[in-house]
Formats: structure tokens, sequence, C-alpha cells
């Protein structure tokens, strides 16, 4: 199946989820949104980086510049205590929009 | 936290772009590094695999784009919701806006202009290397009258070979005019004779050329001379070239070896030449002639008083010593700054204190304002935080909507200080020490800045806690009633408006004082009649001019020239005309008179026949002088009444013999006696005077008096004119009326009187303006009550008593703190005063009456309108 281009906004929401477990790299993000939509997802890589900056300056995450995996340099994003707080809110906004529309979709 | 880490980011982002452009491409870098190497893992050639990165990442450049976009963005949103609510809510109260925008305009400025001055003059360092180490040795002689005196080349030669304090100490004699001629108009320049080790004392260097070598202090070898900037500038076209040169000084050749740079103006800016300083090596064996400013360099970690204690106990020393010639002579260390200052510090920093003071008058107003809107709107707040905003939350925007009228009143504030300093720098007296240094510097700014906080704090932050204060609740309740507000808030509206009473009766008690002084000053008679009179000096060329007796017969030319000018009444040469600035001073010893009655210096001038009967000091014995009193006839001296009253009272004193008492003088029979004469100050009156017939002790620098018919001012030209017939090549300076020299010595004076009197005038006028705020907002909410108490029958004459009964308690309570306030300031009030007490009666009734007054004034609108509340409105408004 073709993957799926993401709905305008959703971003925000995929990479405040992708950092609730752990502080992870902007390459990792990738992987973790790929991985956990089960390859459905198609995020265009480079358009991580101003929706992370975005977020940075919303205050929602913090960067620190940190050693991957691989042991190279990269800048590692942990979500903050309102990015958490930011992260429930658009999960709540999200299921209330995914279920209206499931419901529109499915009313015949 | 969050807030900190939030507004470094946005700093960062700020301030340093690039930098976090940088960050971000590495990252970037990173992420497609990654994703290669993954493919690469995968089997794929690298080349392939950066192919492949490149399509799925997108382009770095537009992201790059997309991303500062994003910042900006997030930065932008939140401030712009704020600041667009605090702009909206000034167009929706535009005279409230310009009301709040003009009170702190008008605080910012005038703090800021009052600051730099103070600023420049007191507190900016001066433009030496390591300049808090500086300081300027004098000389005290108490049990000879002199406080304070010049040092003499003996004592600084014995300081130097034995002192462990100093690194260096460097002697100066700054009196010293120059005659500049050759290439264009004769110029007289003030100039500084100075040891060749002063510049690495001060360690400064020269702009370009070099100083002068320990050489060149040799008698012989001084003909070289160094540059001031502006001189450079002015009479040279700032021509490097002129290094090497030889310029004309005094008639003989000098050559410029350097120039001094733009900051060097010592020891003032009025000092533009500097040569060698050469003394007779006799003086080191009499220990004679105190005329020499010495300047030292502090070692490091010697402090001020361990350097005064050394030189006191090398000064007993050398007494010792020297017993006849050393009697009493003491030392006295000053950091050179404060010395430079000592005597403008006090009014300066009294007048910022007015300056503050008129700035609370100002923020109270401001805070009472804010005060009133912010209960106005209390029920809004109330809802609010009934609703679960957090009083945090409700503070912080009330602090918003106030940013933009700060921002505007702090931007206009700052341009009219800096207006203010353009246009009065240039009007302040000559004689206020540094006022070059007059300008908006970095630290002035960080002064309004901080102002500006504080009044922030003071009338927005304040007002806006006060209105977001517990028991909300109650006040929706109350308020929807319309009622009065608590009483604590009247209490606090109260205190405002007193404390503005109180600062203002300060301010109107110091001016008043001020301005009674100055009039005391203006009433001392200075035994002279400066009216009618036009005045020039000359410095004769002794290159020119060498005997005593050319001195003179130039003198004998100009004068008869100068009465030939239609117009001139009658014409004299002093050396040193009254309140000019300079005197010539000694002791005295009359014969067959104890000498303890002539202690002291007197003051010596030279003068010729005329000089008397141009500037109407009256001759009250004996004769003046004539044109026989020469070189050949019998020396012959004119002493002042005040000499003949306290040194021989009841004796005739013409006919009896008098000389300076320094070494091996001449006997000069006293021939007349003359009136006594301010001749320093108007408000000192230090020494008698004694007078010289200009051909038995000539001075070659002179200053020409001359009376006219009418106004002087309009001979000026021609009476320069009659000197240049005379010597086309003779400079004259200082060519203004004697009234202008006079009211010139008053200048500092005037101006404390006046700025202390414009900062009461605006105070006045701001506390009156909180007088009536306070009286007619209470008036108004009380409308109610003196509607039903009308309507019972009351009189209108009591309502109006009711109010006026209110103001004049709060002015009471005002005015006994401000009273207060100016009494204990009478120490400081008295160092500024002339012949007035600083606890003056009369000037503490007036300024509390003035002010009173004007109180009295600010209640009566509101009152006259709370007696003409109709009662039938009043209580229909229910």
């Amino acid at each position: 199946m073709k993957p799926i281009d993401l709905v305008q906004g959703t971003l925000d929401l995929l990479i405040l989820k992708s950092l609730a477990l752990e502080p992870l790299h902007g390459w990792a993000i990738a992987r973790r949104i790929k991985q956990l939509s089960n390859d459905v997802l198609l995020v265009q890589q480079g358009s991580l980086y101003p929706a992370l900056q975005r977020l940075e300056h919303q205050g929602w995450v913090k960067a620190k510049w940190g050693v991957s995996e691989q042991n190279r340099r990269a800048r590692f994003y942990a979500l903050t205590k309102a990015g958490r707080l930011q992260l429930e809110k658009e999960t709540a906004s999200w299921e209330r929009l995914a279920a209206a529309v499931t419901l529109v979709v499915r009313t015949t | 936290m969050r807030v900190f880490q939030m507004l470094r980011l946005r700093a960062r982002a700020l301030t340093r772009s690039d930098a976090v452009d940088s960050d971000l491409r590495a990252e970037m870098d990173e992420h497609l590094e990654q994703m290669v190497a993954e493919s690469v893992a995968r089997g794929m050639t690298r080349d392939a695999a950066l192919e492949q990165a490149r399509r799925e990442f997108g382009s770095v450049t537009r992201l790059m784009e997309e991303s500062r976009e994003a910042r900006g963005v997030a930065m932008i949103s939140t401030l712009a919701q704020d600041l667009g609510y605090g702009v909206r809510l000034m167009r929706r109260t535009p005279g409230f806006a310009a009301a709040a925008a003009l009170t702190i305009a008008l605080g910012i400025g005038a703090t800021t202009a009052m600051f730099s001055v103070v600023y420049g003059v007191v507190l900016k360092p001066l433009p030496y290397g390591d300049a808090e180490r500086l300081v300027n040795i004098w000389s005290t002689a108490p049990k000879r009258g002199l406080p304070r005196a010049f040092v003499g080349m003996a004592n600084v030669y014995d300081f130097k070979a034995r002192n462990q304090v100093f690194e260096d100490i460097a002697a100066l004699r700054a009196v010293a005019n120059f005659n500049l001629t050759g290439q264009g108009e004769p110029e007289r320049v003030n100039g500084t004779r100075v040891s060749a080790n002063l510049f690495p004392v001060l360690r400064v260097s020269p702009l370009i050329g070099r100083t002068f070598t320990e050489e060149e202090d040799e008698i012989g070898r001084e003909h070289v001379v160094l540059l001031g900037y502006g001189l450079w500038q002015r009479r040279f076209g700032g021509d490097p070239s002129v290094v090497g040169r030889t310029i004309s000084l005094n008639g003989e050749p000098h050559v410029v070896v350097g120039v001094m740079g733009r900051d060097f103006a010592f020891p003032t800016r009025d000092y533009e030449i500097y040569t060698p300083l050469t003394f007779d090596p006799e003086e080191l064996v009499n220990r004679m002639n105190y005329s020499y400013l010495a300047v030292a360099r502090l070692r490091p970690g010697i402090s001020v008083e361990q350097a005064q204690a050394e030189l006191s106990t090398l000064a007993l020393q050398i007494e010792r010593e020297h017993p006849k010639e050393n009697e009493g002579i003491g030392a006295q260390v000053v950091p050179m700054l404060a010395d430079t200052v000592a005597a403008v510090r006090t009014p300066l920093y009294v007048l910022l204190a007015a300056v503050a003071a008129m700035l609370l008058i100002g923020c109270a107003n401001l805070a009472n304002l804010l005060l009133a809107r912010a209960l106005v709107r209390q029920r809004e707040l109330a809802v609010r935080a009934a609703l679960g905003a957090a009083r945090g939350r409700l503070i912080r925007q009330s602090i918003t909507e106030l940013v933009p009228v700060l921002a505007a009143g702090g931007a206009f504030g700052v341009l009219a200080a800096a207006w203010t300093i353009a246009a009065v720098v240039p009007l302040l007296p000559a004689d206020l020490p540094r006022v070059e240094n007059v300008g908006l510097h970095l630290p002035v700014l960080a002064f309004s800045a901080a102002t500006l906080v504080l009044i922030a704090v003071f009338a927005g932050v304040w007002p806006a806690i006060e209105a977001a204060r517990g028991g909300l609740a109650a006040s929706v309740a109350d308020l929807s009633r319309g009622g009065t507000g608590s009483a604590r808030r009247t209490r606090l509206r109260d205190l405002l408006v007193v404390a503005q009473i109180a600062a203002t009766l300060w301010l109107v008690v110091g001016a008043t004082l001020l301005g009674r002084s100055f009039g005391e000053l203006k009433q001392v008679d200075p035994g002279f009649q400066a009216d009618g009179v036009y005045s020039m000096h000359l410095a004769i060329p002794r290159a020119k001019y060498p005997k005593d007796r050319d001195v003179a017969a130039f003198c004998d030319r100009i004068l008869e020239r100068v009465r030939g000018v239609p117009g001139v009444v009658s014409a004299g040469f002093v050396n040193r005309l009254p309140l000019a600035g300079g005197a010539q001073t000694g002791p005295i010893e009359l014969e067959g008179i104890d000498p303890r009655l002539t202690a002291g210096n007197v003051d010596f001038r030279s003068i010729t026949p005329d000089y008397f009967s141009t500037l109407r000091i009256p001759l009250l014995g004996g004769r003046t002088f004539t044109g026989r009193d020469g070189e050949e006839a019998p020396f012959v001296a004119i002493i002042d009444e005040r000499l003949a009253k306290t040194a021989l009272a009841g004796v005739n004193p013409v006919g009896r013999r008098l000389r300076i008492a320094v070494g091996g003088q001449p006997w000069l029979t006293i021939v007349g006696v003359a009136g006594h004469i301010r001749h320093d100050r108007v408000d000192e009156d230090v020494r008698p005077q004694i007078y010289f017939s200009y051909k038995q002790r000539a001075q070659d620098r002179m200053a020409l008096a001359v009376r006219t018919h009418g106004d002087p001012a309009a001979l000026g030209a021609s009476l320069v004119a009659a000197v240049r017939a005379v010597d086309p090549e003779q400079p004259v300076y200082d060519a203004r009326t004697l009234a202008a020299v006079v009211d010139r010595s008053l200048a500092q004076r005037w101006l404390q009187a006046a700025v202390l009197g414009a900062f009461a005038t605006i105070a006045v006028i701001l506390a009156s303006i909180g007088v009536y705020g306070v009286i007619a907002y209470a008036v108004g909410q009380r409308s109610r009550e003196f509607g039903i108490r009308l309507a019972l029958g009351a009189r209108r004459g009591d309502i109006v008593a009711s109010v006026m009964r209110r103001g004049t308690l709060l002015f009471a309570a005002g005015a006994a703190t401000g009273l207060a306030a100016a009494a204990a300031s009478a120490r400081v009030f008295g160092s500024m005063l002339f012949q007035v007490n600083a606890l003056d009666l009369f000037s503490f009734a007036l300024a509390t009456a003035v002010l009173f007054g004007v109180a009295l004034a600010a209640c009566g609108f509101p009152a006259r309108r709370a007696a003409g509340v109709d009662p039938s409105v009043a209580l229909r408004s229910e």
C-alpha cells in the first residue's frame, strides 16, 4: 500500500508522541514514526526540522547536543513538562477528531 | 524555569541567528549521513545512497528557511498577542495613554539629563590610565591663614626623594599666558608649564609626536611645545606636519614636538599649550615660591590615607630641618577627580535629588491613575479570577498593557534628554569643571533603563497587585453596588498624595532658599560700579617689551589711544580685574605695626592712575597714583579701607610705610586709602587689598577697563581696534562688559537657583494634578452620599467644607513630612546658600503657604462639583 502523506498539523503530535518514551535525535524520531505506524506514515525526513524548531521555541521540547548510538554527534530532543501537557491535549483532540471523522465516514 | 529557558532560546535566536542556523545545518548533515550509512549497509553504492537520501530528505535550503520562519512565528506570536492587547487598550483610552506616556517621558527625560551631567562631571573616570590612583598634593599653612596653597619646588623635591607611597610626583604651573603670533590673528592661549614626568605620571601618550624629555626641563632647552587637540584643529587645521615646525610663543620660537589627543583636557579644557617647567634653582635653597601644583601617582595598593599619613610625617621632618622656611607648612593629598569637582559635587547631587523627587511626584500621579483604572476594571478582573485565571497571569497582563506606554515614554524621555543636553550644555557656566564630558554615555542610558524599570514597578506592578488583591468575590458584590472601595485602598491613594505633597514642599523650600540666597547675592555691593564699563585682557609679551618701563609705556600708549575713542569717559589698567578669576597675593608688613595684625595674605594690584575713577572705587583718603610715581620716584602704595581699619585703626595711614614681606623688598610710602572691593567672588570676601603704581611694579598680564557713555558693549569693537592700532600683533581676550564679568561669576549660583526653581514649579503642577485627581475621584465616588445628604437638608457649604477638610488633612500630613525633610537636609542646602539660614523661617513659611494655596485650589473644583450635585439625579442612578 502506498504510504499516506501527513495531515497538516499532525506532525507535531507525532513528534511529541515519539519523544514520550525517551529523548531522541532527529533521525531516530523519523525512524520511530515509521516503525510505530508500521511504515504507513511517511514523513519527509527533512520536514522534521522546522517542526522541531517550532516545538523548541514553544517550550514543548528542549534540545541538547550528545552522542548517538553510532557514536556520532547528534542533537537529542526531550519532552518538557509543558510538552507532555501539550501531548495530552493534542492526543485528546486528535482522538475526538478521529472519532468524529470515523463516525461521519461510517454513517451511510 | 521554562520562562528563562524560552527567553534564553529567543534571545539566542534573535542575537545569534547565524549560530542557530549553523547548529541546525550540522544536525541536518548528520541526519543525511545516517541515511546514507544505512543504505550503504544494505548494499547501495555511496553515490546512489546520497542521491536517494537527498531526495527523501528534501531541500536543505528550503528547510532552513522554514525553520527560521518557525522560530520567528513562535517568538512573535505570544509577544505580539500581549503587546497587541496593550496597544488596543491604549488606543481605546488615548487621553490616559498620552497622560501616562507624557509623565514617563518627563520623568525619564529630566532624570536622564540631570544624571548625564552628574555622571559626566562627577563620576566619569578621568581620561588617564588607572586614573583612580592619581592625586593632587597641596600645601597647608593654617598658621599663615592659608588652609590650602600651591606647593614649593623645594618641598616637592624632598617629598620625591623620601616618600615610599608614590610612583612619581610631577609638578606644573597652570597660569601661563601665551601669545601665539604668526599665521593669522594674534591669539592668547592658556598654557601650562609641566615637568617632563607629568605624562608618564598621568599615563597618557601624545596623539602624534612625543612628550618632553627630562633634559628639556633645563633652562635654555625649554623652547619646545606640545599642542592641545583643540588648538591644533583650530589654528593648524589638524595638520600632522606641524610637528617639527617652529611657532612663535610670546615672541620666542618654540619647536612643536607633539599634539595631545582629543580627550586630554589637563588641568582643564581651557589649557591648550604645554611647555616644559623650568624654575630658578635658587628656589631649592631659599625654599620660596609656592606656586606649583603637584600631581602624583599612588603606588598600587597604597590608599590616599596612607599617602596622607606619609606626607604629613615628611612635612614635619622637613619643618624640623628648615624651621624658619617651613614653619607650619603641611601637606594635603586629595584624589584628583574629587579635587577637580569638589565645588560642584554637592549642588549637582542636590539637583539630582530634586529630579528624583520630581520623578516620584510624577510616578505617584501615574500610580494613582493606574490604580483608579485598575479599580474600575476590578469587576472584570474579579470575574476572571473567579473563573480560574491565575492572579499572576492577571498581574502579568496588567504590566504588559503598560509596556507600550513605558516604551513610548522612555523613548521620548531619552530623546528629550538628548535635546536638552545639546541645548543646555553650551549654556552652562564656563567654570563648571568637566562639562565637556556631559553626554548620553552608556552608564547614563543604563541609569535611564533602571529608572524606567522602577517606574514600571512603582506605577504599574504595584497598582496591578493591589487591584488583584484577595477578597475578589466580595469586591464583585461591592462594586456591583457602586460602593466607594475599601478603606485600605483609599488610604493607599491618600498616602500617595501625602508623599507627593511632602516631596513638592521639600523642593519648593529648597528653591525658595536658593532664590532668596541669590537675591541676597545680587544685593551685595561689590565696592565698584560695573555698569557702563567695558573690559578686556592683554598678555603683554616680554620678548617684545622686555623692561618694566616698556610695558608701562605700552600701557600709556594704549590708554591715550582709547581715551580718543568717542564715547569713552575714562580708562585704566589693572593687572587683575575683579571677579574675573585669578589673584596675586602675598604677605606684607607695616612699619611699626604688630605683625599679627597684618598676618595672612593681601591682594596685590598694579594700576594706572585712572583705574579707581573708571571703576568708581571711592578714594577715602590721600591721593591716587599719578604719572610721576615712576621708577625713579619714591615707592608708593595705596591700601584699602579694610587694611586701614584692621591694622591702622585710629591712625592716619597716609605717610606710613609698608613692604612685601618676602626677602628684601623695598619700603613703600602709603599715599592713599581706597574703598574695599569684592575681588575673588561676590559671596566671599577674603583678603585686604593694596595697590602699586604700574610704573613701579609693572605686570605683563593686564586688564583694560573703560568707562563709557551709554551702552559699553556698543563700543567693544572700536576699543579692541584701538589696542590693535597701537600694536597689531597684540592679542586681546575675554573682551566683554564688566557687568557680564560679574554675572559670569554668579552664573553657577544663578543656574542652581534657576534649575531648582524650574523643578519646583513642575513639581507644584504635578502635585496639584495629583491632589485634584484624588479629591475629584473621592467626590465622584461619594456623589450619591452627597445627594442623600443634600436631600436630607444638608447645606451646600457643609458639603464643600467636608471636601476641603479632607484636602486640608492630606496637605497637613504631607506638609509636616516635607518640612521635616527640608529641615533634615539643612546641612546640604546650607552649603549652597549665601547669607540665608538653611532653616530660614520665612522661606519655610512662604513655600508652605504657596503650596497650600495651590492644594486648596486643586480641591476647590471638585468641592464645587460636590456641592452642585443634584439630589434627584444622584439618587436615581441607584
